[in-house]
């Protein structure tokens, strides 16, 4: 079967600066990319030259096999932009049902009511609301047309946590339904929990791609941090069995290792004094550090 | 088909909700209006009655200055706040979008000179046919079509304060050029040589005639229709090169 999207040695020049280079890549249906790199790095652009906003300087861009600006193609697809812009003077449920109009199968108003969690606010004039509840509504908007492929930038930005956990529960059966979904974040947790291949950019360059486990490879481990009288050593941390790195901040120090289960029994039983554990998984954030510090070396 | 009816609709409700709307098309002109009429008595002009003449000119001004100004301003607006980039995502086509505009526009009109005439037949003693009153309508409605296409043009200049004076000036100046707010002898001759040739002068003109009990000259049909193709074609001219970014 053909890939939903395919990016081909695509380029991107706004007049004389170089915001994409070279971009190749293909998503399976159904997958859940998570599209990370740091300020600037282009994600934004990468999306909106997808869906047709703007054009690539060179290179192609297929979506369900066609040109993105193609309405076969736009009938399939959803997006919440970075930035929300809602026109004045209609109120939510107007406006949802104005954008269900809009595709040849759309889902009803009281779902997308439900699911952006506005049904209280649905008379509304759409400019009145908070920025998070137009954040949600600009989700409601993008799954209007029941779209087949989503894109997310930067979805939860200004979201309260219940709205958080919401609109994740939704997304989460979307990508059970087969839905294929491309999000960005920089909050990192997300994109590990939901993401089944991530694919870092940094100056408009992938720099990485692969499953959340095989980037979290690429860092120390888990680890054990915990606040220490200065007296103890640097020499004397090393000899817990399995810690393969000492890292001190300030009064805090952290212990990595395979096996923090194992570290943690042998630290206690070594009564040592420490304050403040924290036991802590490798994280994607470590991973992201390490990329693109890396990309910057090479 | 529902797809253009739904964004007629929210676009219709969009300026019933705007309360300038409600100044510009109904309160403006009829206080314009009842000005014009009380200072300028009664009598003949141009084989018409004063008063019919300034209700075909008053309705004529409101119209276009109503027309020009709220797609202009609407149009760059819409664009700055990007609200256009979301619907270009969405299969809503462009043309939809702009039309919509001038549907929901049309009926804004209709509404706005249906009062203006009830005004003038109940209040200020207009008499006419009832098919004047209709041809009027009809044409009057027309004609302003080439207008909204211009305010769709000055729109594409996306600085909606910039939008706001240009459009205003524009219309300003079209309207005594074209003998909307005073008669179009009492310009300089040399200037009146080239006022024939306005869109707003040919939208007077044939509402004029209409009175006056014949039917518009067809070379202001051919000029208005001109301006309409012009208007809109330099406005996708323009649309097509913004975007290719
Ligand atoms: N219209 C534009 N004209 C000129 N430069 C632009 C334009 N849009 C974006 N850029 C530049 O392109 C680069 C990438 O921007 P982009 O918005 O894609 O970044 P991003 O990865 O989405 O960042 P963020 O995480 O901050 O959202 C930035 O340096 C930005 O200044
Ligand atoms: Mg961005």
């Amino acid at each position: 079967m053909k890939p939903v999207i395919q990016l081909n040695q695509v380029h991107k020049r706004f007049t004389d600066k170089k915001v994409v280079q070279n971009l190749s890549f293909e998503i399976e249906k159904g997958s859940f990319v998570a599209l990370l790199g740091p300020n600037g790095a282009g994600k934004t652009t990468t999306i909106s030259m997808m869906l047709g906003l703007i054009n690539q300087t060179s290179g192609q861009i297929l979506l369900f096999g066609k040109k993105p600006e193609e309405t076969a193609v736009k009938n399939r697809i959803g997006a919440m932009l970075q930035d929300v812009h809602l026109i004045d003077d209609l109120t939510v449920e107007e406006l949802i049902d104005l954008f269900r109009h809009y595709y040849p199968k759309s889902l009803p108003l009281d779902y997308l009511l439900a699911v952006s969690d506005l049904q209280k606010s649905r008379k509304k004039i759409a400019h009145s609301l908070s920025g998070g509840q137009k954040r949600r509504l600009s989700f409601a908007l993008s799954l209007a047309g029941d779209p087949d492929l989503l894109f997310l930038d930067e979805p939860t930005v200004g979201m309260d946590i219940i709205s958080r956990q919401l609109f994740w529960d939704t997304v989460r059966k979307l990508k059970e339904q087969g839905k294929t979904i491309i999000l960005t974040t920089h909050y990192l947790e997300e994109a590990d929990k939901m993401a089944d291949r991530i694919i870092m950019i940094d100056q408009g360059k992938l720099i990485v791609d692969g499953t959340p486990t095989e980037l979290k490879k690429s860092t120390l481990g888990k680890s054990i941090s915990f606040i220490v009288d200065q007296k103890t050593t640097t020499q004397k941390l090393y000899q817990f069995p399995g810690v393969t790195d000492v890292v001190w901040e300030g009064e805090r120090v952290k212990l990595y290792s395979q096996d923090t289960d194992q570290l943690i029994r042998e630290l206690i039983n070594s009564h040592l004094k420490m304050k403040e554990i924290e036991i802590s998984n490798s994280n994607l954030e470590e991973a992201f550090q390490h990329y693109v510090e890396k990309a910057k070396i090479s | 088909m529902s797809m253009f009816f739904a964004q007629c609709k929210a676009e219709f409700i969009r300026l019933l909700r705007r309360k300038k709307t409600w100044f510009t098309s109904l309160l403006l002109p009829t206080i314009l209006y009842f000005v014009y009429d009380q200072s300028h008595g009664t009598g003949k002009f141009n084989g018409a009655d004063i008063s019919t003449y300034l209700l075909m000119a008053i309705a004529c001004f409101g119209l276009v200055m109503t027309s020009v100004n709220t797609l202009s301003v609407q149009f760059a607006d819409e664009r700055k706040q990007g609200w256009t980039r979301l619907l270009k995502m969405t299969p809503l086509p462009n043309s939809y979008y702009l039309s919509a505009k001038i549907v929901s526009q049309f009926i804004i009109n209709l509404s706005s000179l249906v009062f203006l005439f009830l005004i003038g037949a109940f209040t200020q003693g207009v008499e006419l046919s009832l098919w004047q009153w209709i041809s009027c309508t009809v044409w009057i409605l027309l004609a302003t079509i080439p207008f909204m296409t211009l305010g769709i043009l000055i729109g594409t200049i996306r600085i909606v304060e910039i939008v706001q004076i240009i459009s205003s000036l524009t219309m300003m100046l079209l309207s005594l050029l074209g003998g909307l707010l005073m008669p179009i002898q009492t310009l300089p001759h040399w200037l009146q040589k080239y006022a024939i040739w306005s869109p707003t002068y040919r939208l007077g003109q044939g509402a004029w005639d209409l009175i006056a009990g014949h039917s518009p000259h067809l070379q202001a049909v051919w000029i208005l229709a001109g301006y309409a193709i012009i208007f809109i074609g330099l406005a996708t001219f323009i649309i097509k090169r913004q975007e290719a970014i």
